[in-house]
């Protein structure tokens, strides 16, 4: 694997360590990512409840698989990669009878924000994220992982197997549709 | 990272870590267990398995079925005190 400044000094013992070590470093990643993840399997679940479930689910895998990681993306590529496979799994679960389209998906997500105590933002924020759960899954891993946790394009491309071109195409259409909600009262 | 503007219930992350942690821990913990209870049964399968060697008449005669019963054997190798004391205290209501 190849070090570089980005890779945290934990991975070693990670990926390689002997039972105590790599608990070890499995706490120092705890410690560096538990809340970045569950912000983002949030985003990508729409509530607290399904968010905690995908969280642990995909700490559980980091652990049980991190001697797989082989550095040839970046370890945070690799983590959004497992968390990614684990939201859209519990998803496709969640959605498996029916799909709702963009326009029926989001006067229900903002409703359910309105409810939601443990959300504390303001208006715009709330149209922001009900806009953002309103998006097809795919689409909303996409516009998350650009806009929300600043990955370059290459690294989603890595991370979903679609070209950088079709990324593109799919980030500036969900901005479109996010940015009628967000401007336009609701 | 951008402004979150949700937060989970307080000390979620405390209780989800302790889970995690606790979770990939348990396989180890798990195989001790399971290795315990083969162990255990091992050992409770050969205790039972052994053959135990009637040394009292009323134990064979608990122990097998009538038409088996080594009447001669028990007659050469038990004493008449082992033979009817013991009769005598398990099975009085048959004498």
């Amino acid at each position: 694997m190849a070090v570089n400044q980005a890779t945290p000094i934990w991975l070693h013992d990670l990926q390689h360590g002997r039972r105590k070590a790599k608990e070890r470093a499995f706490e120092a990643f705890l410690d560096a990512w538990h809340a970045r993840l569950y912000s983002y399997i949030r985003r990508m679940m729409g509530n607290h409840e399904d968010a905690a479930d995908v969280t642990q689910e995909t700490l559980i895998q980091i652990y049980r698989s991190a001697e797989r990681f082989e550095g040839r993306s970046a370890f945070s590529t690799w983590v959004f990669t497992i968390a990614s496979r684990k939201a859209l799994d519990a998803l496709e679960k969640r959605n498996r009878q029916r799909t709702l389209d963009f326009d029926e998906a989001y006067p229900l997500a903002h409703a359910a924000l309105a409810a939601d105590a443990l959300f504390t933002g303001d208006e715009i924020e709330r149209r922001l994220h009900a806009a953002v759960i309103a998006l097809p899954p795919r689409q909303r891993q996409v516009f998350t992982l650009r806009y929300f946790e600043n990955l370059p394009f290459a690294a989603i491309a890595e991370l979903t197997n679609l070209t950088e071109g079709s990324l593109k195409a799919s980030y500036h259409h969900a901005v479109k549709k996010i940015t009628q909600h967000v401007t336009v009262p609701a | 990272m951008k402004h979150v503007p949700f937060h989970p219930p307080e000390g979620f992350y405390a209780r989800q870590r302790a889970e995690v942690l606790a979770a990939v821990r348990s396989p180890r913990r798990a195989w001790l267990a399971v290795a315990a209870s083969v162990a255990a049964l091992v050992v409770a399968g050969i205790w039972w398995g052994q053959e135990m060697p009637c040394a009292t008449y009323a134990c064979l005669l608990e122990s097998t079925p009538a038409e088996e019963l080594p009447v001669d054997w028990a007659l050469d190798e038990l004493s008449e005190e082992d033979l009817w004391l013991d009769l005598a205290s398990e099975i009085p209501h048959e004498l």
